[in-house]
């Protein structure tokens, strides 16, 4: 061996000897065990006033039903209580994205909680599905990571006013909200849907959600004396405003979306709520019409102890598809976005596939009553028709 | 090629690049490790403290949380129709107890008789579970308001606490006991109510050591034991607070926890990922390696460079060296070029040059003085054998024989 050649090998022992802990550094420190924990995150109201618990009954469900399935890899389901309120949940999707673990999100329950923390998942790339977050404005903020599996107020809005107009006949029409995200736009939506069918809209007003006396609103009712009150909101506010309405003796037929779909709207309102109607872009939850159906019954009927409501199935598919996605292999944010957006898979309420804007390709409308204290389906509509049955 | 790590093979060059390289990389990484070291110790400190902080806020929120109901449940017990209905064993009207059942946090509303009887119960179908030998009757039974541990079902994998006051007018003996059955999620959101830093979470644990409450399904209702944190479970036990820089949590990987106990001998405990917080400490050290490698390497192509100017003069040097060993003439056009230099091998190839210069020149004279040596030799030699050939007697016969027969020649012709 020659001076020269020494020399050189020397250096790149050296070189290597220097190189070989930044290199060992530069390497991957994850450990590759054949179970990636992953979980998926639930968004909304658990407790508080807006608390809607049969939501998250029905994502937990899945969950549940899934890791009995697949006890060697269970997906995590870690759940975020908002209240309904947006600036919690504008908090809580913060820590919702710093969780790595985190791929998916089932919710946020409302709408005005979504229109806060999409952003910031927008911005995280973490897709959500939600189902009763019905407003249709969130389906075009642009917002790539939004997937909802039911109709919005957009197609809600006008079926309920074709459901006025055509079934009920009403002349004058009441509109009040109880002045958030979703319920203002429902209620704005069926009121621009009335005044095209030239039905008079009067009052159209806003009760304070967090108030308990609307003596004011109720008065005007009176006052003016209409044939139907349509409500945009949630439950709470909506009891008070129908059980105050009864009190004072207005017997004007009362509709409500599906914010007011839910059995403690009847339990709240009491006797007054006889006849009461509500629409909702879901599935009823009393169907078990297909073997799929009776099992979910079933099954949630042993965990849980009660019956589903309103969207419970809904979120029930929502979080049967991430957990599908999870299953075929999905182990990110990014490609969960991109197996959502090209799903095409049968559900429990309907075929799961979405546009480009996150929105359900098919929902229905369904119209409900309230008949010897609960809510009974009374029909659809569909194309703007209302189809009883 | 063979790579050689035996320092006594390597060429002046090498070893005087890698003396340097090792001269300024060592105490630089040493600088650094100190110092990330440092830096880590204080980020922990520092984590500990706030996770302790987190700890006690989720702790007294959870306590003034459940303060409002001990006082709603106060105020049921002391209801005059609660107490007269308890007073009478059962006889008189139900008082209306469904109004605070229907509040949103309320699951059940019991009133019981000093026997443990249920008398009265909100909703109608529900029975506690527990039987007089709760704490929170007991305790209540003997006048005193009483938060019990949270509960975990494992069938509806809720959790629930009941609250229990004593049933009496005021100042006069107890006559029951009014319980009120709060849902576990309205205390688990009390207990979040602690700003939790990201990846961290914060969960409740029950005096005997269960996860109660806990945002993470794969945690409630799981036992600290079973979870492998029976240490964490025993160190709970015994001290009301606490901190721990290490704990390794299923899936989470290490954590800092910190804990602190609340109403009802439940303790709240936050976990907080190590990972989230020495993430930057964590980068900064794989910056300051990669900054070393990048580093030496540098200083290793420098130092080569720099040795090898520095090695070139003595090879020059050597090779002369060799040269006039083996009696040849030494490059002295290189050693000219390399005593340019004014430093200490400038000097020396000057001298050495002069040197070599003296030597050849000396060698060169040495040379001729033994050639013409050698000449004068060999003359002096030729002379002596010529000498002996014409000092001979048989060479002076030839010599008179010669002259005779030139004589006679000459004589004949004349």
């Amino acid at each position: 061996m020659t001076r020269s050649t020494t020399r050189r090998s020397a250096a790149i022992a050296i070189a290597l000897a220097v190189l070989t802990p930044v290199i060992a550094a530069c390497g991957s420190q994850e450990q590759t065990s054949g179970c990636t924990p992953r979980a998926i995150a639930w968004l909304g109201a658990r407790t508080g006033p807006a608390r809607r618990p049969p939501f998250q009954n029905g994502a937990e469900l899945a969950v549940h039903l899934y890791n009995q399935a697949h006890p060697e890899c269970p997906v995590g389901y870690i759940s975020f209580d908002s209240q309904g309120d947006p600036d919690i949940a504008t908090r809580l999707a913060q820590t919702i994205v710093d969780d790595p673990q985190i791929i998916a999100v089932v919710g946020p329950g409302y709408s005005g909680e979504s229109s806060k923390a999409l952003p910031i998942f927008e911005l995280a790339g973490l897709p959500n599905v939600t189902a009763s977050a019905t407003n249709p404005d969130l389906a075009t903020q642009g917002w790539t990571v939004f997937h909802r599996v039911s109709g919005n107020d957009a197609a809600q809005g006008p079926a309920s006013a074709a459901f006025l107009a055509q079934t009920l006949k009403v002349q004058r029409v009441a509109i009040i909200d109880d002045g958030s995200l979703y319920g203002k736009k429902l209620a704005d939506l069926v009121a621009a849907s009335l005044g095209e069918r030239g039905i008079v809209v009067a009052p159209r007003g806003t009760v304070d959600p967090k108030g308990v006396d609307y003596r004011a609103t109720v008065e005007a009712i009176a006052e003016i004396g209409v044939d139907a009150v349509y409500y945009g909101g949630v439950t709470e506010p909506g009891v008070r405003l129908l059980r105050q309405m009864r009190d004072a003796g207005v017997i004007a037929a009362f509709m409500g979306g599906d914010g007011v779909f839910d059995p403690s709207f009847i339990s709240g309102v009491g006797s007054g709520s006889a006849g009461a109607y509500a629409t909702c872009p879901c599935v009823d939850p009393g169907l078990t019409d297909t073997e799929a159906r009776q099992q979910f019954r079933s099954d949630y009927e042993v965990f849980f102890g009660d019956a589903p409501v309103g969207f419970t199935m809904e979120y029930f598919d929502a979080a049967n598809l991430l957990l599908q996605a999870i299953e075929s292999g999905v182990a990110s944010r990014e490609a969960m976005d991109r197996w959502l957006d090209n799903v095409d898979i049968p559900g429990l309420t309907k075929q799961l596939s979405f546009t480009e804007n996150g929105e359900i390709r098919v929902g229905p409308i369904q119209v409900l009553q309230v008949i010897s204290g609960r809510f009974v389906q009374v029909g659809a509509v569909v194309d703007g028709r209302f189809v009883a049955g | 090629m063979r790579l050689s790590l035996d320092p006594r093979t390597w060429g002046l060059g090498t070893k005087i690049g890698a003396t340097l390289v090792a001269a300024a990389i060592i105490p630089m990484a040493l600088i650094s490790v100190a110092a990330l070291r440092s830096g880590q110790r204080a980020v922990e400190t520092s984590e500990l403290n706030a996770a302790q902080g987190r700890a006690v806020v989720g702790a007294s929120a959870v306590q003034q949380y459940l303060l409002g109901v001990i006082g709603r449940a106060d105020q049921l017990g002391t209801t005059s129709e609660v107490v007269a209905f308890l007073r009478s064993g059962g006889a008189t009207a139900p008082p209306p107890i469904e109004a605070t059942a229907a509040q949103f946090d309320v699951e059940a509303v019991l009133l019981l008789d000093l026997g443990g009887d249920t008398l009265a119960a909100a909703p109608s179908s529900f029975r506690s579970s527990s039987g007089t030998d709760a704490d929170w009757f007991v305790a209540s039974a003997a006048g005193q308001t009483k938060v019990g541990p949270v509960r975990f079902d494992s069938a509806t994998r809720r959790g629930s606490v009941v609250v229990a006051a004593p049933a009496r007018d005021p100042g006069a003996a107890v006559v029951g006991v009014a319980a009120l059955q709060v849902s576990g999620d309205d205390v688990l959101y009390a207990l979040n109510q602690a700003p939790i830093g990201p990846g961290g979470q914060a969960v409740l644990v029950s005096p005997d050591g269960q996860i109660v409450l806990a945002r993470d399904s794969r945690l409630a209702g799981r036992r600290l034991d079973e979870l492998g944190l029976g240490d964490l479970a025993a160190e709970i036990a015994e001290s009301p607070t606490g901190t721990r820089k290490r704990v390794p949590l299923e899936d989470r990987g290490t954590q800092v926890v910190a804990w602190s106990t609340t109403t009802g001998g439940n303790v709240v405990v936050v976990f907080q990922p190590r990972k989230v917080f020495l993430g930057p400490i964590d980068r900064l050290a794989s910056t300051t390696r990669i900054a070393l490698g990048v580093v030496a390497l540098l200083a290793l192509v420098l130092a080569l460079l720099v040795a090898r100017r520095l090695s070139r003069p003595v090879s020059a040097l050597t090779a002369a060296a060799t040269a006039l060993e083996a009696s040849q003439e030494p490059d002295t056009e290189r050693l000219a070029v390399i005593g340019r230099s004014r430093d200490d091998i400038g000097r020396l190839a000057r001298v050495f040059a002069s040197m070599s210069t003296e030597v050849v020149e000396r060698e060169r004279r040495l040379r001729e003085q033994v050639a013409a040596l050698r000449v004068e030799i060999d003359e002096d030699r030729r002379r002596q054998s010529v000498n002996e050939v014409t000092d001979t007697e048989f060479f002076q016969e030839l010599l008179k024989r010669a002259a005779e027969m030139r004589r006679a020649a000459r004589g004949d012709q004349s």
